[in-house]
């Protein structure tokens, strides 16, 4: 009875419960998924009538025939990129500082970054507006980059200083002593010795910026408007009436995402769940 | 050539001070080994020599030029680590030829070097290899071989063989030895393993709590200890230590020792130094010093006790007598008679015997 338990009953259950929360997570992906390939009427109705033989790609054909919908693409990827290699630069740069070098108040730094974190972000929308208006650097990538990493950074210094405190001290004596500076010892060294959690605080940054919205509505206009944006213009606009042009372009939101963290599964898990093995 | 030089080198962080003031100066072609327990400032000396640890006080000099604030790189020196510290990402090759590459070398000698390094380390089929196919063993080479591709003035290890297993520290041992003995470059080693350091060194410097306690050519540290410290830290087995009053007569030099429930006494001998010494003292025996008689031998020199443990080598073995609360260990014959529980007396050379004031610790002439 108990070898039945732990051999059949316990996996089962196991089991169970990871495809509940898969299922869970998915579900609404997968129903916008269908959305997008499927005639309105056909999701509308109660019950709701799918059918494959009204299989179709023209609401994605469609989408990406509007230049507006093509630019918040790009857009979204020159902001998202420009705001990934933002926190690369600066948070490897305070990371390094603070997980190697003793200087007096390192801790309250620590915790002051994080405390930015705590305050909601509709709380700073007026300041942030009233800078970039300042800076006269509305509706610019300048202007979205510059807010994506103030929000970001503090994560990615945490991710990052949480790595290198993992990388031995004397992996960096060996490169100064092979002829490296400090900065040299840590892109070549530190950083690339990292790489796993380099890469997954990367695809963080970079997910984090895709998906920002509020900030981009604010400080976007025309010019620069992210595709979060456009898209939350399409769900309201009362011209567009057709659900699945809706339903195509959120497809189209999610996939870049979705393909980056295909294509670097390997280091982001490793990076994730192990951290940096040394 | 290059001779290395320490003139009152102290370090400090914060508060504690780690290095409090260590002045050594290291002969051309010597291999110097800093000794002592974690924490004795060991590690930090050589970080401070390599340049990787800002020096708080005192000068550095290599060949009589001053070094103190110079980059790691700079010095010529290089360096091998505990635990390796080669570079994950790269191959053994790209670590070994690192350092030549930062140089701007040519590519042919920088494959050159590299060749003739991993071939004299038996590393030269690995070259292709990522680090993490590598064995600690062959880790522990390619980290010489980076070191030695630099053709550095001075090399500096740092505890290299404490992460193998006891059968590859003895073979990287030799290794480390004959390579030395082939380039004849000043090497500086630093570990808590006094053997280590008697079969590698021509120098041993003994450190504790941040100070040399003493400097010396590696025969003179084992045979004239100057503190009860370096006198217990150095030898296997450890140094036997009696403690008692002993008084050494100003007139005829006959040296009497007295402790608890124990009394030696030695006769006075022509070319025995002696100011008529008298107090506590801390009496070190070393087992080679130390000889096992019968019971009914003993001579007022001899120390009657009971054989408390036997410690078999096969090549010797070690006989600790205990008599009260002193115990003493003398070395036999593996084949001697000994048996645990034996009443026997152990005869106790005079000239040489190692004695420290109880005090102070160090050592007294007697």
């Amino acid at each position: 009875m108990r070898r039945m338990l732990s051999t059949w009953v316990r996996p089962a259950l196991l089991y169970g419960l990871v495809a509940f929360f898969v299922i869970w997570t998915l579900a609404p992906v997968i129903w916008i998924a269908t959305m997008s390939v499927q005639p309105e009427i056909n999701y509308v109705s109660v019950p709701p009538h799918l059918s494959l033989n009204d299989f179709s790609l023209r609401w994605y054909t469609e989408m990406l025939s509007q230049a507006d919908v093509a630019a918040a693409l790009k857009n979204s990827v020159i902001t998202s990129v420009a705001t990934m290699a933002c926190c690369l630069v600066f948070g490897s740069l305070a990371a390094y500082a603070l997980a190697r070098l003793k200087f007096p108040r390192r801790n309250l730094f620590l915790g002051a970054s994080v405390i930015s974190r705590m305050i909601p972000s509709m709380v700073l929308i007026i300041p942030m507006f009233l800078i970039m208006r300042w800076l006269n650097l509305r509706d610019t990538y300048a202007a979205l980059i510059i807010v994506y990493s103030t929000f970001l950074l503090p994560y990615v210094i945490w991710m990052l200083k949480n790595f290198f405190d993992q990388i031995p001290v004397a992996l960096e004596s060996a490169a100064r002593m092979d002829g490296c500076t400090r900065l040299g010892a840590l892109f070549r060294v530190m950083i690339p010795a990292a790489a796993p959690g380099v890469v997954a605080t990367a695809v963080f940054a970079f997910i984090g910026a895709w998906n920002e919205f509020l900030f981009g509505l604010i400080l976007s206009t025309r010019e620069v408007t992210p595709i979060t944006v456009k898209l939350s213009g399409l769900v309201s606009s009362t011209f567009h009436s057709d659900t699945s042009l809706v339903a195509a372009t959120g497809m189209l939101a999610i996939l870049p995402v979705v393909a980056l963290v295909i294509i670097l599964n390997r280091y982001i898990v490793r990076g994730l769940v192990e951290g940096v093995k040394y | 050539m290059s001779r290395v030089s320490l003139q009152g080198v102290a370090k400090s962080f914060g508060s504690v001070q780690a290095v409090k003031d260590v002045t050594l100066d290291i002969p051309d072609h010597a291999f110097v080994t800093l000794l002592g327990p974690s924490g004795c400032g060991k590690t930090t000396t050589l970080n401070m020599l390599a340049g990787l640890e800002r020096v708080s006080r005192g000068k550095i000099l290599l060949d009589g030029q001053e070094i103190t604030d110079w980059a790691p790189h700079e010095r010529g020196m290089a360096m091998v680590f505990q635990n390796y510290a080669l570079y994950p990402h790269m191959d053994v090759y790209g670590n070994i030829a690192f350092s030549l590459k930062l140089k701007k070398t040519p590519k042919a000698e920088i494959e050159q070097r590299v060749q003739r390094v991993a071939k004299a380390l038996e590393v030269d089929k690995l070259l292709q290899r990522r680090i993490s196919q590598l064995s600690g063993g062959q880790q522990q080479r390619v980290a010489l071989a980076r070191a030695m591709v630099k053709e550095p003035k001075v090399f500096l290890f740092d505890e290299p063989l404490s992460n193998l297993d006891a059968a590859l520290r003895t073979r990287m041992r030799i290794e480390i030895k004959k390579l030395h003995q082939q380039l004849k470059a000043t090497s500086i080693f630093v570990t808590h393993d006094q053997e280590e350091a008697m079969i590698l060194s021509d120098y041993i410097a003994v450190m504790k709590d941040g100070v040399v306690m003493q400097y010396g050519k590696a025969n003179d540290v084992y045979r004239r200890p100057n503190h009860l410290y370096v006198g217990t830290f150095i030898g296997k087995p450890r140094m036997s230590i009696l403690e008692g009053e002993l008084r050494v007569s100003a007139e005829g030099g006959e040296a009497v020792f007295e402790g608890e429930d124990l009394r030696l006494a030695w006769p006075g001998s022509a070319g025995t130094t002696n100011e008529g010494v008298a107090g506590a003292v801390s009496l070190g025996v070393r087992a080679e010093d130390a000889h096992l008689v019968p019971a009914q031998d003993a001579g007022p020199d001899t120390l009657v006790g009971d054989i408390a443990l036997l410690e078999p080598l096969g090549s010797d073995t070690f006989v600790e007598v205990v008599r009260g609360r002193h115990s003493i260990t003398a070395r036999v014959e593996p084949d001697a008679a000994v048996f645990l529980g034996d009443r026997v007396g152990v005869r106790i050379n005079r000239a040489k015997l190692h004695v420290f004031d109880r005090e102070s610790g160090l050592r007294l002439a007697v």
